[in-house]
């Protein structure tokens, strides 16, 4: 399984690259928090913030296909959404559906440039220092390790059935649910072996980290230009 | 007067019993003792509680009979745990369960830094531990992308991190390629701590092991010099266990 799915290119090296994941962060949660309070009929608004995340994929060197591709698989839910809430509000309706769209997409698009731009466990570490509970980041940084290796696991179970199945399709929803189940056992298990070997090098439930975070010059540079724009587009 | 230097002993375990959740025995009144400086092989067929064993060694898991563990002269209680988990390193079979974080930096920076240690400190220990193992270089590595062999060698190194005077190994070698395995051993033999080693790799256990402990159905066999208990064949194939194909 690919175990690059979730910070694909974050190994490579730009301006935003560079930047301390806190900043990243910030910005990205400024934008997208920016967006969100758009009034829909703000076209000129949305073109705004649309020119701030093509100038930023492009500086990124994150391929735009890449982004774009991603971000449309959020309109599906969107849509289905939006269109649930619109119906019955005529004229309304339509700016809502656009807006709900506009909105999904754009915050979809700066989320998914971050996490292009920040490898997982630098993200982690910003979301740390920006005093993230510890627990919440324990289960992420689990996830993150253990996503793939459970999905290997369900990979070989698969082809252990298909194997043995011979095309005959009838009963297989109960195999099916029993693959399910042995599944759970199974990463339950690997919880207590990980447990056992966190208690043996002296975890006590506390978490402890080094965190090698630090500001530099351009990260006060980049949230000064983010404000700058945000208040630019805002004011427009 | 004639003075032996007879090392300490640093573990000892007296009529040790053990029970699996379900009700089966793991363990049944195991009695070893394992001196300061020594490489101490434990080698049995699968079942025969050396996983069981090797767990009581720093106190993951604990008998109810406090007298029947000690480690370092210190019993396993609540109040010695922290002593007893920074200096006995328990290095478990599957890499994939002892490196859990997102960088091996992080992974081998666990331990030391649950001990409380400086920044600085920490930063050094685990330099300290990855060189030890030829891992230099290896910090911001996402233990996922790496080779079962290098997943080993940080594990190894996650348990060098603490200032360990005792290393428990739970089949070190199991699932490496020839290379990798030579590799292995040969780090090990450089490392000066005192070794206990488990698993099948009798190979391994004739070039590293002074001593050898053979655990079958949760009782001890027996104990004594590898080559004079590996050599008996009838009692190998009594425990379902092999003589290595080029004994060295």
């Amino acid at each position: 399984m690919h175990h690059s799915f979730i910070d694909r290119y974050s190994h490579l090296d730009s301006m935003l690259h560079r930047l301390d994941p806190r900043t990243k962060i910030i910005a990205c949660l400024s934008f997208v928090l920016s967006v969100v309070l758009t009034p829909p009929h703000q076209a000129f608004q949305f073109a705004g913030y649309g020119a701030v995340i093509a100038f930023l994929i492009v500086v990124s060197s994150v391929p735009p296909a890449y982004v774009v591709k991603r971000s449309l698989t959020v309109l599906p839910f969107v849509l289905v959404v939006s269109i649930c809430t619109a119906l019955g509000r005529n004229g309304a309706g339509r700016w809502m559906v656009w807006g709900l769209l506009a909105k999904a997409w754009l915050a979809a698009l700066f989320v998914i440039l971050l996490s292009s731009t920040t490898g997982f466990a630098d993200m982690l570490k910003g979301l740390e220092r920006l005093r993230v509970p510890p627990v919440f980041i324990m289960v992420l940084s689990f996830m993150y390790r253990y996503i793939f290796i459970l999905g290997d696991e369900a990979m070989r179970m698969e082809r252990a059935r298909q194997l043995r199945s011979f095309g005959n399709t009838r009963g297989q929803i109960r195999v099916f649910g029993n693959m399910v189940g042995s599944l759970f056992v199974r990463a339950f298990e690997r919880g207590e072996r990980v447990y056992q070997s966190m208690l043996a090098r002296g975890f006590d439930g506390e978490i402890r980290t080094l965190s090698p975070c630090a500001f530099a010059a351009r990260d006060f540079l980049f949230l000064a230009l983010v404000a700058v724009v945000l208040g630019a587009i805002k004011l427009w | 007067m004639v003075t032996e230097n007879i090392p300490r002993t640093v573990i000892e375990i007296n009529d040790l019993t053990a029970i699996y959740p379900d009700g089966k025995i793991a363990l049944n009144g195991v009695t070893i003792d394992v001196r300061d400086g020594e490489t101490v092989g434990i080698v049995g067929p699968n079942g025969a509680g050396k996983t069981t064993l090797l767990l009581h060694f720093n106190g993951v898991l604990s008998s109810a009979d406090s007298k029947a563990v000690r480690v370092l002269g210190m019993a396993v209680t609540k109040k010695n745990l922290h002593a007893i988990r920074s200096r006995v390193g328990l290095v478990f079979q599957n890499p994939d369960d002892q490196l859990f974080s997102p960088t091996v930096f992080d992974d081998v920076a666990f331990g030391p830094l649950n001990l409380g240690l400086a920044p600085d400190d920490v930063r050094a220990r685990v330099e300290g531990a990855l060189d030890k193992m030829g891992m230099r270089g290896y910090d911001s590595r996402t233990p996922h992308h790496l080779s079962t062999g290098e997943k080993k060698k940080i594990a190894v190194a996650t348990a060098l991190a603490l200032p360990c005077e005792i290393l428990v190994l739970d089949e070190p070698t199991s699932n490496l390629d020839p290379k990798a395995r030579r590799n292995l051993i040969h780090l090990l033999a450089t490392l000066p701590q005192t070794k206990i080693i488990a698993g099948h790799d009798l190979d391994l256990v004739l070039r590293l092991c002074s001593r050898v402990i053979v655990l079958d159905g949760g009782a001890v066999a027996a104990a004594g010099a590898p080559r004079e208990i590996f050599f008996d064949r009838k009692f190998m194939e009594f425990h379902h266990m092999e003589l290595p194909v080029f004994p060295s």
